[in-house]
């Protein structure tokens, strides 16, 4: 339950996040979704235990999970490198991290796009 | 051999493609001939009196899709029209663009795909055949129709006209399917009739479908306007041939329908309409063209009329009318181009006195403009009486109705066929020619001679027009057609149509020329094709904002709803409070600075806010038992706050706020995604199908995957090809993000140099 | 069979690593890329011949059982779409190559790797049996497209670039929080295991499961109401890998819900799937002809087109996955050369954008007709591939008219072919027929017209390509009912996978 209810904290706020203009905050949101993610696949695995080392003769947790969840880390990881140099990129270019519109979509929703279709 | 014949006309499109690009002349002849073949062919095979040639190609046997080819009655006959009048066209062409036309390596190309396409459509023997047929004469239509594209108004006409028999393409495509699959056949001849619902609904689609293509009001307006094209094009298509395409479809499908009431009064309706609109439109304009192109929809709507109505009499009035329209219309057509080329002009309001300037081709306009009106000694005298005799023969409230507008049609062609051949052939001054062509007199004086020669050998029409009645109509076969009928009522009604429509006519041109109609139902529907094109902005304004902010929350706003079957399940769930004690304090501290991450104003104070949610995690993962996790997560949340805190250090250090209604939807939606992923989390593991095979992995992992650390061995060993993704993944993004350092780099050498 | 397997997603991958090793050598570099292409799309050809005359094969990758380790599973529908698409990549780069050095070109040294690198990513989604596995080739795909989309760092890029990357990382991530689902549930990510075990799950637990992955495919596929992101993002790359993403990042989505919902067997969501896939047809086709762009028309066509695969996946049918299988091969090509005749219409004129463009089809007849084909065969006309795909999906809606969401669907798609139909001829119009442009592209040297041959033989090649798959229709009618009929009996799957 308390596990359950930080995945719905993290999944909330990182939703949030990712709705904001500011890529740098948009960043900070797909961390803590990440954080959500990798989350949801260790309670999926089942109950908790002990670090699952073969030959220990207490309950295990289940690794197969955890595994995954590794590699979604590393995955993700990757990824938000990636977005913060497209932001460092989009600071360049403009000043600012901001995500700007699509001047394409805007022309045409500003009714610019009246002219002739042949 | 049908086959052949097809292939043939293929063969005749690449060499007049590849000649035409030398010049206009040779490509045209040449595609003269597969059309003649053709003729030739389906004369021996009338004199031959053969059984019905059959071919078939498998193309998608598993949707049935096949191209099954037969030749009967009908078949025969439209296969006269459509590849002796193309033979005939692409001869006259030579002489319409003249011995000093520009290469062009499409039109006789085009030209000959469309005579080809039209043989597979009238050949058919599937309605899928019919169909594939049926989209392919609208497409080379629309080439012939854009032949001269420099123009705008000829790329408008265009698309009108492939939009609109496009449409009803699909109208078709509809109907045909519910038909098949209300059959077990695809081929003409085996269908059921109609029946119930489907069958009122696949009437109407079809109907459509026939009405579009065979330019029935409302849906005529493509048909004047397709006369941008060049005239050998309107002839040929436009008059004689493609328009019909849907009256012989009515004619095949006829007896399919035959109890679906719907089809005989929407058919005879739009049949009716069109007949009194399109003579009404011919009455009205002065551009030659577009009185024969008016004159098409008037004819083409007692065609439609006739084989709604369907009795055996009308089915046999409808194609000995077909027949006689096909050649005097043609012969129109043909005239009308050469005065064009030799005058200059098409207005008739500037034309004059050619019965001695061009007595030729005034001798082939008179002849197929008295079988157009109807009168004696021509083809369309009989082909017109017997239409009469059908409608009088009917009865009741049916007999009234159809006899009042067959008559009425008939006195309005009357009256349009003098008034041009009064105004451009008539009294008064001769306009001044160029010199004739002979290339293009021959071919009309033919078609009009055909006119005549009908009337005088009266057999060979009654043959083919008999033959193709009964096998549509069985009860057909008591018709023929009769050169002189002695007064009985049908005549004397005759009779009284040329008397009256003259006076109309001689009246009408009387009283000068009046200015030319508006094209609104043209510009109707080009106002309509560019409503679809206006209306599309609106809604594409609506769902494509162009703002990613909107994309994520739409997104993120239908995952919410995408958990709601999960709720079902949810009063099945039981749930601990906590597996371990320490373990709310946790969730207490990662909700705590993620939420103080969110709404943190400073980048740093976020940076410190995600720094502590990764401890929160680690600690986690170590009271989970998931130590390499922990140890992961200690590495990668290192990286990623000191990447974040150095990397963007040059930003301002306060995020931009957004306006709050926005904030208040964004929060809504985020609060029911993060609800909905804790509930479908919850319900997921409720009433579980499977569980893990933790034993398995570990008595395997030690016996073959030599390690003890089970998520390794599962990493390196069971997982091995995740891992490879992963190291793919990592070594990518660094490549991109070297790419983007490399270009960030190039431009500030750049400004400082 | 299992090298096959193999090399169709390591062939690919261990080129890349050459490529950007001799980066410097660029013939050396091209020929490497080629060569990898080449090498993997062969392989599927090869694999398909053999799957379909032996029926579906098994790769348990480590040979580890598939309750433990990852398995490849070679099966009819898997192998039918894999060489269409690999020799889809391949007509791109040689395409690619020739443009290199004009202005729209993409950075040499990097393209051709990062392909390499997309293309095993490909293979490995259409061939891998285990959903964790499949996020894996999903990332792999994105990462290499996503540099792909930026790596010039040109401005209107970045901004794409990051709606792009963006909304795919949040399709990511809800994947990862689905195969949680999954694994919640059924304890295993192994797809003919999950899919057997998620039948026999609650009924709200088995259709939030697939309402879920609905929503995660769904993106990647661009279905309406997930689809804004890719008309924004595609048209600013270079042509070239717009028409790779445009013939099959998309297509990659739709794959997966096809073999996912029909072996899980989430026929429930079948209404919803076809009202979705009846405003995916409509409004993508509006989209399109609200542009006055020849690659963004395009993008547009992209969403319009795949409601017409979720409509046949939607029906749950087997006529209904035929028809959408048919659809899926046949679109795949069709949308590639249509981009990469964009681009030969940008080469040519300068811009792709109509109010710039006209008169082309008088100097260059022979891309009118490379752009005609296609055209007529996305806008559904006989006797292109395109017909025969639209024909089957209608036809499959067509039988089975009972209920009123097939009936929208049906509707939708007719109304959809009148608007394609509309938008091509706007297309035509625009950059075809009129007045020529005055437009030059100030590209006279010899050396460029060397580079228009490679183009334009390359989109010769995919036009033949096109060309071949309307022709043999029947035979591929034909697999796809039978990869069709597998997915619709999950035992064959779950037998031949084993456990």
């Amino acid at each position: 339950m308390a596990l359950l209810l930080t995945v719905g904290g993290l999944t909330s706020t990182g939703l949030y996040l990712i709705t904001a203009r500011s890529l740098s905050r948009i960043i900070l949101g797909f961390s803590l979704l990440g954080h959500a993610a990798v989350l949801s696949l260790l309670i999926a695995g089942g109950p908790p235990g002990t670090a699952p080392i073969a030959g220990k003769a207490s309950e295990t947790s289940n690794p197969v999970p955890q595994a995954l969840a590794l590699t979604a880390i590393v995955i993700s990881f990757g990824l938000t490198l990636f977005l913060l140099a497209l932001a460092g990129r989009q600071q360049l270019l403009s000043g600012d991290d901001l995500v700007e519109d699509d001047l394409e979509d805007g022309r045409i929703a500003s009714g610019q796009n009246i002219e002739t279709d042949q | 051999m049908l086959v052949g014949l097809l292939a043939a006309h293929l063969v005749g499109v690449v060499a007049a493609g590849l000649l035409g690009r030398r010049s206009m002349s040779a490509g045209l002849i040449v595609a003269a001939g597969p059309p003649f073949a053709t003729t030739v062919w389906a004369l021996f095979q009338l004199a031959g009196d053969s059984g019905p040639a059959l071919s078939e190609l498998q193309w998608v046997e598993g949707l049935g899709l096949s191209l099954r080819f037969s030749v009967d009655s009908v078949a025969l006959l439209m296969t006269l029209l459509v590849s002796g009048i193309g033979a005939m066209v692409f001869v006259y062409s030579t002489g319409y663009f003249g011995p000093t036309a520009k290469p062009d390596a499409r039109f006789a190309a085009s030209l000959l795909a469309f005579s080809g396409s039209m043989l597979g459509l009238v050949w058919a023997d599937s309605v899928w055949t019919l169909f594939i047929f049926w989209e392919f004469t609208s497409i080379t239509s629309f080439l012939l129709v854009g032949h001269k594209h420099i123009d705008e108004a000829v790329r408008t006409a265009a698309r009108r006209a492939l939009m609109i028999t496009g449409a009803g393409g699909l109208a078709l495509l509809a109907g045909l399917l519910l038909l098949v699959r209300e059959n077990t056949t695809t081929v003409l001849d085996e269908f059921e009739p109609a029946t119930g619902t489907v069958g009122v609904v696949a009437a109407v689609l079809i109907l459509l479908g026939a009405a579009t293509k065979s330019a029935q009001v409302p849906f005529h307006v493509w048909l004047p306007g397709a006369m941008a094209a060049p005239t050998p094009v309107s002839a040929y298509l436009h008059s004689a041939t493609m328009v019909k395409a849907g009256v012989f479809l009515m004619a095949v499908m006829g007896p399919v329908f035959a109890d679906t009431a719907i089809w005989k009064t929407l058919g005879a309706t739009l049949g009716i309409a069109s007949m009194l609109w399109g003579g009404i439109g011919a009455l009205r304009h002065r551009d030659a063209k577009l009185i024969m192109a008016w004159g098409t929809v008037s004819q083409l709507g007692l065609l439609v009329t006739l084989f709604s109505i369907g009795t055996p009499k009308a089915v046999f009035a409808g194609i000995a009318i077909l027949l006689a329209h096909a050649l005097f219309k043609a012969t129109l057509f043909l005239v009308v181009g050469e005065i064009d080329i030799r005058t200059g002009t098409r207005d008739i309001a500037k034309l004059g006195g050619l019965w001695r300037t061009m007595p030729l081709a005034c001798g082939a306009a008179v002849a197929a403009g008295l079988s157009m009106a109807g009168a004696p000694p021509l083809l369309g005298f009989m082909a017109k009486e017997a239409a009469i005799e059908a409608v009088l023969g009917l009865k009741g409230t049916e007999q009234v109705v159809f006899s009042a507008a067959v008559i009425v049609g008939s006195v309005l062609t009357v009256a349009y066929t003098v008034r041009f051949l009064l105004s451009v052939f008539g009294p008064g001054p001769a306009t001044p020619v160029k010199p004739s062509r002979p290339t293009m007199t021959a071919p009309a004086l033919l078609l009009a001679t055909a006119g005549l020669a009908g009337y005088i050998f009266v057999a060979a029409p009654n043959r083919l027009v008999s033959d193709a009645a009964v096998e549509l109509n069985a009860a057909a076969d008591a018709y023929k057609l009769i050169p002189w009928p002695g007064f009985k009522t049908a005549f004397v009604v005759s009779l009284g149509i040329l008397v009256i429509g003259s006076i109309v006519g001689v009246v009408v041109t009387r009283r000068g020329v009046q200015p030319a109609p508006n094209p609104i139902g043209a510009n109707r529907a080009d106002a309509s094709i560019d409503g679809v094109l206006a209306i599309a902005p609106w809604l594409t304004a609506r769902v494509q904002h162009g703002s990613l902010p909107v994309y994520v929350a739409t997104m993120t706003a239908v995952a919410g709803v995408a958990t709601l079957p999960f709720l079902a399940e949810l009063s099945n769930t039981q749930l601990d409070p906590w597996n371990n004690p320490v373990e709310p304090f946790l969730a207490a501290v990662i909700v705590g600075s993620a939420v103080a991450g969110t709404f943190v104003g400073s980048r740093l104070g976020a940076a410190l806010a995600l720094g502590a949610v990764g401890l929160g995690m680690t600690a986690l993962f170590v009271s989970y038992g998931a130590p390499d996790l922990a140890l992961t997560q200690l590495l990668v949340e290192t990286i990623i706050v000191v990447g974040f805190v150095l990397g963007l250090g040059r930003l301002r250090h306060s995020f931009p706020t957004s306006d709050n209604t926005w904030k208040t939807v964004r929060m809504t939606i985020a609060g029911i995604g993060g609800v909905g992923v804790t509930l479908a989390l919850a319900s997921a593991a409720s009433s579980p199908a499977g569980s893990p095979p933790v034993g398995e992995i570990t008595e395997q992992a030690v016996q073959e995957g030599g390690g003890k650390n089970l998520v390794n061995v599962i990493l390196t060993d069971l997982r091995a090809l995740d891992t490879l993704g992963e190291v793919v993944v990592l070594a990518t993004v660094a490549i991109g993000m070297l790419a983007l350092a490399r270009v960030n780099q190039a431009e500030s050498t750049e400004s400082a140099a | 069979m299992s090298a096959l397997v193999a090399a169709t997603i390591l062939a690919p991958l261990f080129c890349a690593a050459a490529g950007l090793a001799v980066r410097a050598n660029s013939p050396l570099r091209d020929g490497i890329t080629v060569v990898g292409l080449v090498a993997a799309a062969a392989s599927a050809v090869a694999l398909l011949v053999k799957v379909a005359d032996t029926g579906t094969h098994v790769v348990r990758v480590g040979n580890w059982s598939p309750e433990l380790g990852i398995v490849l599973v070679a099966d009819l529908f898997a192998t039918l779409v894999l060489p269409v698409a690999l020799t889809i990549i391949v007509v791109v780069e040689i395409f690619a190559i020739g443009q290199r050095r004009t202005a729209w070109g993409a950075n040499p040294e990097l393209a051709g790797p990062l392909l390499c690198v997309l293309t095993s990513g490909v293979s490995l989604a259409f061939l891998t049996g285990d959903l964790f596995t499949l996020f894996v080739a999903f990332e792999m795909i994105l990462v290499s497209s996503y540099v792909l989309l930026t790596h010039q760092g040109q401005r209107d890029q970045i901004r794409s670039g990051m709606t792009y990357v963006v909304m795919n990382l949040l399709a990511s991530t809800l994947f990862l929080i689905g195969l949680a689902l999954v694994y919640a549930a059924t304890g295993t990510v192994n797809i003919a295991l999950a899919s057997q075990r998620i039948a026999e799950l609650p009924d709200g637990v088995r259709l939030g499961i697939g309402a879920w992955f609905l929503v995660v495919f769904g993106t990647k596929a661009a279905i309406f109401p997930l689809f804004s992101w890719l008309p924004d993002s595609y048209p600013t790359a270079p042509t070239t890998i717009t028409a790779v993403f445009a013939g099959l990042l998309t297509k990659v989505g739709i794959y997966a819900m096809i073999r996912f919902h029909n072996l899980a067997g989430m026929d429930e969501l079948g209404p919803i799937m076809l009202v979705l896939a009846a405003f995916t047809m409509v409004v993508g086709a509006l989209g399109a002809l609200a542009q006055s762009d020849v690659k963004r028309i395009l993008s547009f066509h992209i969403v319009s087109q795949i409601g017409y695969m979720l409509m046949g996946l939607g029906l749950f049918t087997e006529v209904g996955t035929t028809a959408a299988i048919l659809f899926l091969v046949h679109h795949m090509p069709v949308k590639t050369v249509l981009f990469l005749v964009g681009g030969l219409i940008e080469n040519e004129q300068g811009t792709s954008a109509l109010a710039s463009t006209g008169g082309l089809a008088s100097r260059r007849p022979l891309i009118a007709a490379f752009f005609a084909i296609p055209a007529l065969s996305l806008a559904g006309m006989p006797p292109f591939s395109g017909f025969v795909a639209k024909f089957s999906v209608i036809g499959a809606g067509m039988a089975e008219t009972s209920s009123v969401a097939v009936i929208i669907a049906v509707v939708a798609a007719l109304a959809a072919g009148a608007l394609t139909l509309l938008s091509m001829t706007k297309i035509w119009l625009g950059v075809f027929w009129g007045e020529q442009s005055a437009v030059s592209t100030g590209q006279g040297s010899v050396e460029t017209v060397g580079n228009r041959r490679a183009m334009v033989f390359a989109t010769g090649m995919a036009v033949v390509g096109t060309l071949a798959i309307s022709f043999f229709a029947g035979t591929v009618f034909e697999l796809s009912q039978r990869a069709a009929a597998d997915l619709h009996n999950p035992a064959t799957y779950i037998e031949a996978v084993g456990s």
